[in-house]
C-alpha cells in the first residue's frame, strides 16, 4: 500500500516537474516616441583575391553614427527618421522588426530583414524568416534564423545567436557561397537591441570544366565584420 | 561575316556577270565555287595565334564580373538585417580589379604575338628570301639602264635596285628595324610584363592547354611564350631584309618563372623542349650574341639549331 502511495505522488511530481513552464522572451520593438536612438555602427570589410601565385588584400574600415528618431506609433508600426552620414530617409517598422515602408529607398535595395517572433518566445527555439532574392530573373532562397540563448536578468540583456544563408547558384565549376552569422544583445529597458556584432562571408571560386578537367582560375573572398552598440538614448 | 557579304555581292552580280561574259552557267558556278572554299580556307588560317585563349579569357572574366556584380548586391542586402539600423556608407573594395588589371598587361602584347608568329610563319624558313635572292626582280629592273653607255647612266642601277628592295620589304609589311631580328623583338614586347605577369600567363596558357589539349594554336603560343622562338626563324626574315646581326635563340621566361605542370607535359611542338634547359649549354651562347638581356633570362634556352625541326612548316612542305 505504502508503496502504491509513493509511487502514485512520484508520479504527480514527474509531471509537474515536466509542466513547468521554460523560460520565454517578450522580443519586440519598445521604442519610445519622441526619444533618438544613437547607435554606433562599425564596419570593416576585406576583400581578397588570388589567382595561383597572384594574392591580392583589400581592406577598408569605416565608423559612423545612426541617429534613429522615434517620430510615431500607430497600430503597432513605428515612424522612424533615421540619419546616417549623408543620407536621410524614414522607415515605417512593426514591433516585430518587419518593414512596412520606407519611402526613400527602392525596394529591390532593401535587405532581408531579420524579425523577432510575435507570440512568446521560449529559449532555444529557432525563429526562422524565409524570403527570396532574384537574381537573373530567377528567385534565390534566402534564410535567416535566430535563436534567444540566456538572459541576463539583472543588467535585462537578452543574448540571442543569429545566422542567415543564400543559396547561391553553385555547381562543379563555379561555387559561390554567402553566410551570416552574429549575435545580439536585446535590452529590455530600452526595447531594442542594444549590442551586436555579425560576420557576412561570401566565396565566389571560378573554375573551368571541360569533361573530367577542372582547373582552378580565380578565387575571391569578401568577409564584412559589422557591430553596433547603443551609445544612448535622448528623449 | 565577310563570307556573307561576299555570298550576298556574288548573287546580285550573277546574273549580270553572265550576261556581260556570255560564259556558260556551270563554269561561272564553278567559278564562284572555287573562290568560296578558297576564301573559306584563306579566312580559317588567317586566325591568329591568340584568339582562341583571348577569347577564352575574356568570356571568363565577363562571367565572373556578371557573377560578383549580382552577388555583391546580395552580399550588400544581407550585410544590414535590422529594419532599424541601415548600413553605413564603406567603400567597397574589388580586389578582382587587380586580377583584371595584370590580365590587361597581358592582353596588350598578345597583338605583339599574333605579329611576331606571322611573320614568322611566312618567312621565317628562309624560302622566300631564297627565292627573291634568286630571282632578282630588281636586277632584271635595272638590267636595261646598266646597258646604257651614255652619261654613266649603269651607276644607279645600284642605288634604284635598293629602293625597289626597301619599298618591296614596305610592300610586304616588313620594318627593316624593327622585324631585323624577331627574337629581339619578343623580348621586348616580353619584357613589358613583370615577374607576376609571367607567371600569371603561364598559369592560364597552362589552364588552357589542359583544357583544351586539342587546341594546337594556343600550345603553339604557350611555346613560343615560354621557350622564344627559334634561331632560324630569324635567320629566315634576316636574311630577307639582309641584317646580318639577327641570330639567336632567345628565351621569354625569366629564372623566376616556373613551367606550369599541365596535363599533357611532352614537348608542345616539334623541335621545341617543355622548358627544363637541358640543352642550355649550346644555345646561351648565341644569346648572348644576340641580345645581351636574353642571355641572363632563361631555363628555356633549350633550343639546339641541330636537333630541332621548323615548327612553322608551312612554307616549307617538303621539311
Amino acid at each position: 500500500m505504502k508503496f502504491i502511495k509513493w509511487s502514485l505522488l512520484l508520479i504527480i511530481l514527474l509531471m509537474f516537474s515536466a509542466c513547468e513552464p521554460t523560460e520565454a522572451f517578450q522580443i519586440a520593438y519598445r521604442l519610445k516616441v519622441g526619444s533618438t536612438y544613437a547607435f554606433e555602427v562599425k564596419s570593416h570589410v576585406e576583400s581578397h583575391a588570388s589567382s595561383g601565385e597572384f594574392d591580392e588584400k583589400s581592406p577598408a574600415e569605416a565608423v559612423d553614427t545612426i541617429s534613429v528618431t522615434v517620430l510615431a506609433y500607430r497600430s503597432g508600426v513605428f515612424v522612424l527618421d533615421i540619419t546616417t552620414g549623408s543620407r536621410h530617409f524614414r522607415r515605417l517598422m512593426r514591433e516585430d522588426g518587419t518593414l512596412l515602408l520606407s519611402p526613400g529607398e527602392r525596394s529591390s535595395d532593401l535587405p532581408l530583414f531579420l524579425t523577432f517572433p510575435a507570440a512568446d518566445w521560449p529559449a532555444g527555439k529557432v525563429h526562422r524568416v524565409d524570403s527570396s532574392f532574384d537574381v537573373g530573373g530567377k528567385p534565390v532562397p534566402a534564410r535567416f534564423e535566430i535563436v534567444p540563448s540566456s538572459r541576463d536578468a539583472a543588467k535585462g540583456i537578452v543574448s540571442m545567436k543569429f545566422a542567415g544563408t543564400v543559396d547561391l547558384p553553385s555547381d562543379r565549376a563555379i561555387q559561390r557561397k554567402l553566410n551570416v552569422k552574429g549575435s545580439l544583445g536585446y535590452d529590455e529597458k530600452v526595447g531594442c537591441p542594444s549590442t551586436g556584432e555579425w560576420v557576412v562571408e561570401y566565396s565566389f571560386d571560378f573554375a573551368n570544366k571541360e569533361i573530367a578537367v577542372i582547373r582552378p582560375i580565380w578565387n575571391i573572398k569578401e568577409t564584412r565584420t559589422v557591430s553596433f552598440h547603443l551609445q544612448g538614448v535622448t528623449q | 561575316m565577310s563570307i556573307f557579304r561576299s555570298v550576298q555581292s556574288a548573287l546580285i552580280s550573277f546574273r549580270e556577270m553572265q550576261k556581260c561574259l556570255d560564259i556558260p552557267k556551270y563554269l561561272l558556278i564553278s567559278i564562284v565555287c572555287i573562290h568560296f572554299f578558297f576564301s573559306g580556307v584563306i579566312s580559317a588560317s588567317a586566325q591568329e595565334l591568340t584568339s582562341s585563349f583571348q577569347l577564352w579569357m575574356l568570356n571568363n572574366e565577363a562571367r565572373a564580373i556578371g557573377i560578383l556584380t549580382a552577388d555583391r548586391a546580395i552580399f550588400a542586402r544581407m550585410s544590414a538585417p535590422f529594419g532599424f539600423l541601415p548600413a553605413i556608407d564603406l567603400p567597397m573594395p574589388r580586389s578582382e580589379e587587380k586580377i583584371w588589371k595584370k590580365n590587361l598587361n597581358l592582353y596588350k602584347i598578345l597583338p605583339e604575338f599574333n605579329e611576331i608568329f606571322e611573320l614568322a610563319r611566312r618567312f621565317g624558313s628562309g624560302n622566300f628570301a631564297k627565292t627573291f635572292e634568286h630571282a632578282h626582280p630588281g636586277k632584271w629592273a635595272t638590267a636595261v639602264i646598266i646597258g646604257i653607255p651614255v652619261f654613266h647612266v649603269w651607276r644607279i642601277a645600284d642605288p634604284i635596285d635598293k629602293a625597289f628592295q626597301e619599298a618591296f620589304l614596305v610592300t610586304m609589311g616588313i620594318s627593316k628595324n624593327r622585324d631585323g631580328d624577331l627574337a629581339k623583338r619578343l623580348t621586348t614586347s616580353v619584357e613589358k610584363l613583370s615577374d607576376t605577369d609571367k607567371r600569371m600567363m603561364n598559369a592560364y596558357l597552362g589552364h588552357f592547354v589542359a583544357l583544351y589539349p586539342g587546341n594546337n594554336q594556343t600550345r603553339q603560343f604557350e611555346s613560343i611564350f615560354q621557350n622564344g622562338i627559334k634561331k632560324d626563324l630569324s635567320k629566315g626574315l634576316a636574311a630577307l631584309i639582309g641584317d646580318s646581326a639577327a641570330t639567336g635563340t632567345m628565351s621569354t621566361s625569366s629564372k623566376t618563372v616556373e613551367k606550369v605542370p599541365v596535363a599533357n607535359d611532352s614537348p608542345v611542338m616539334p623541335g621545341l623542349d617543355s622548358g627544363d634547359g637541358s640543352n642550355a649549354s649550346t644555345s646561351v651562347s648565341d644569346v648572348n650574341n644576340a641580345t645581351g638581356s636574353a642571355s641572363a633570362t632563361g631555363p628555356a634556352n633549350q633550343q639546339s639549331d641541330s636537333n630541332g625541326s621548323d615548327p612553322f612548316t608551312i612554307l616549307e612542305p617538303g621539311k
